[in-house]
């Protein structure tokens, strides 16, 4: 029992302690060390915040895509927004107050301490540690700011979760590319002496009449299995939107007989099918030729491959509206199932491996590849068919290049005549496969030109020097003691020589590197007879 | 309560400190009292103390238990008796004192 005195003791303490706590909040809003107050209001309490002028920056901080936080230089967090909060998976209360260090990753701490000896402008990139275990790669950017005469630090934090994803399913997808050339050199290597002898020997004339069926046979199948090998690698430059095309002016008439030439002109000239022409004239376009062709050979391969003996095939061209070209190439082929005709060009869409088996193999990619090169033109593929049974129509609208009238015949190039009598040339082969060497040199001398074979970079070199007056060097990029492109840069410099690259690669870097060694072509093997011709042709004219 | 020894003011002893933080959101006083707080705590009850930090913008209704006027307001709960610190904590001496762990200036 407290006495009288004692309990008037104990009030006029409790009227104290009051009196004291109402000074003391009284002080502390004075002197501005508080920015929210109680308010008891009919249905409890609620809390009114001041607001200072610069809330609307505060707001931003709070709600930017980025972490912010600001630290003492001993790097203790004295505030983080919620964004910062959020990658750790932490709330910001248990965050303010710590050391950063110690939300960080073991791995990353001692760089971040490095980070915080640096003066200014720090930047580094660190693992913070969530709170769910999960490791977040992140960015950070340290810069010092004197706030009320205190220097803190300045925290900008990036999630890089994202970034290092894409990059790993870059670095995945680059790898897979790295395969694909490289299984593609590996397929093709063996190919090219193989292709070089039979075209030396179909070309000689030395073959006997009753095996010169049988060799073309073989010839037309390793031409399409390099041919399949190409398309793999076209795939590949498509899917990483890779493809590089070199535009120049080109008149369509001659890339769609070229294609016609080469896809059905055996079947032409056997009588097993009729190819009906009417194809517009003079009609320059902007576009890679040899791409083209390769779109041509494609939709009609597919026609001859589809359409029974004793079929037709229309090749027709038009001006289908002012600016755009029209080709249509018709066939009274099997036709194709409507249900299948959306997705035939989809082959690089995973599960339409059905629609490329229905129409056998090699089909899926070539419409793909070919929509893609017409998409690359700017121009449309588009496939329409009655059904099976009813034939089949591609169209392909191409937009026309817009010369002024007049113009045209001042810009055309002069047509060069296929004439197999050329200048007869000194070349350089260098190529370390001995079989390959001699099979192209052979091809080279049936084409009236005198070679000079070396197998490495130093007998190479060594001919040059030798050899006065070599008018064109072609070579294997890949030689026993050295790099073809080295090669070739000291060939350009020392005796002004041109080149051709002879490569098992043919991706589009490969290409680059070649062109910027010196090389004015790169042919990518197995080499054939016709485009090792031409290229000759171009090169020294 | 005055009749009690006052406190030995440097914490000896042993005893947990109990302190409980009323912040209104991420108000800047709010934050900066977090964060002074922290500190405080790290060099002076470092290993025997216990922070509840109690947001009264998502519990208003909190504010009772303590008659809570101003945001940020610091209350100790033990060691009792009770003590009741308004303001961000920036003035260090001024919290030292308040929490008995300075002793009062005469």
């Amino acid at each position: 029992m407290e006495t009288e005195p004692e309990r008037i003791y104990l009030e006029i303490d409790q009227f104290r302690i009051r009196l004291e706590e109402a000074e003391e909040t009284l002080r502390a809003i004075r002197r501005g060390e508080v920015d929210a107050l109680v308010v008891g209001e009919r249905r409890g309490e609620a809390v009114y915040t001041l607001k200072s002028p610069d809330r609307s920056f505060r707001l931003m901080i709070e709600a930017m895509g980025q972490g912010a936080v600001t630290l003492t230089p001993a790097g203790v967090v004295l505030y983080c927004n919620r964004c910062f909060a959020r990658m750790l998976k932490m709330p910001a209360e248990a965050v303010i107050g710590a050391f950063l260090a110690d939300l960080l990753a073991p791995g990353s701490r001692e760089l971040f301490q490095a980070l915080l000896r640096k003066e200014d402008g720090a930047q580094g990139e660190v693992e913070l540690q969530a709170t769910d275990g999960m490791k977040v790669p992140a960015y950070l950017a340290l810069s010092s700011l004197w706030l009320d005469e205190e220097r803190v630090l300045c925290l900008v934090v990036t999630d890089l979760t994202e970034q290092k994803r894409s990059e790993r399913i870059a670095a995945t997808s680059d790898a897979k590319d790295r395969f694909l050339a490289a299984l593609s050199h590996e397929l093709r290597t063996p190919l090219t002496p193989v292709l070089a002898v039979i075209s030396n020997l179909e070309a000689s004339g030395r073959l006997p009449a009753e095996l010169r069926g049988e060799i073309a046979m073989v010839r037309r199948n390793v031409e399409l299995e390099a041919r399949l090998i190409d398309d793999l690698l076209d795939v590949t430059r498509i899917t990483r939107g890779k493809l590089e095309l070199q535009y120049q002016e080109v008149d369509l008439r001659q890339v769609l007989e070229h294609a016609i030439r080469t896809s059905c002109g055996e079947e032409i000239a056997a009588g097993r099918l009729r190819v009906i022409t009417e194809i517009a004239d003079g009609h320059p376009m902007w576009a890679d030729a040899p791409r083209l062709t390769q779109v041509f050979w494609n939709l009609l391969s597919n026609a001859v491959k589809f359409t029974p003996e004793d079929g037709t095939i229309g090749v027709r061209s038009w001006i289908d509206e002012p600016g755009w070209l029209a080709v249509e190439i018709s066939d009274t082929g099997i036709g194709i199932d409507p249900e299948l005709l959306p997705r035939i060009f989809d082959a690089f869409e995973q599960g339409e491996a059905r629609a490329a088996t229905r129409f056998g193999a090699g089909l899926g990619l070539g419409l793909a590849i070919s929509r893609a090169i017409v998409e690359y033109h700017g121009g449309t593929l588009e496939a329409h068919s009655g059904g099976p049974g009813c034939g089949a129509t591609f169209r392909v609208r191409l937009p026309l290049l817009s010369v002024p009238a007049g113009a045209a015949d001042v810009t055309r190039q002069p047509s060069r005549a296929a004439t197999p009598a050329e200048r007869a040339l000194r070349i350089l082969l260098v190529e370390d496969h001995a079989d390959t060497a001699e099979a192209i040199a052979e091809l080279l001398r049936l084409l009236g030109h005198e070679v000079t074979v070396a197998l490495t970079l130093a007998a190479g070199l060594a001919a040059a020097e030798e050899i006065q007056s070599i008018d064109l060097v072609v070579s294997d990029l890949g030689l026993p003691d050295g790099n073809g492109l080295d090669l070739m840069r000291e060939l350009a410099g020392r005796y002004g020589l041109k080149g051709i690259a002879l490569s098992g690669y043919g991706m589009e870097e490969d290409l680059r590197r070649s062109r910027e060694a010196g090389f004015e072509r790169h042919l990518t093997k197995p080499i054939d007879f016709q485009s090792l011709q031409a290229v000759l042709r171009e090169v020294v004219g | 309560m005055t009749t009690q020894p006052p406190e030995t003011g440097n914490g000896e002893g042993g005893e947990l400190w109990d302190l409980r933080l009323y912040v209104a959101g991420h108000t800047p006083k709010s934050v900066a009292a977090i964060a002074n707080l922290q500190r405080l705590c790290e060099e002076h009850l470092a290993g025997k103390y216990r922070v509840e930090v109690v947001d009264l913008v998502a519990n208003p209704q909190l504010a009772r238990a303590d008659q809570i006027l101003a945001i940020p307001t610091l209350v100790r709960r033990l060691p009792v008796p009770m003590r009741k610190i308004i303001g961000d904590l920036s003035n260090s001496e001024r919290v030292l004192v308040g929490l008995d762990l300075r002793p009062r200036p005469a």
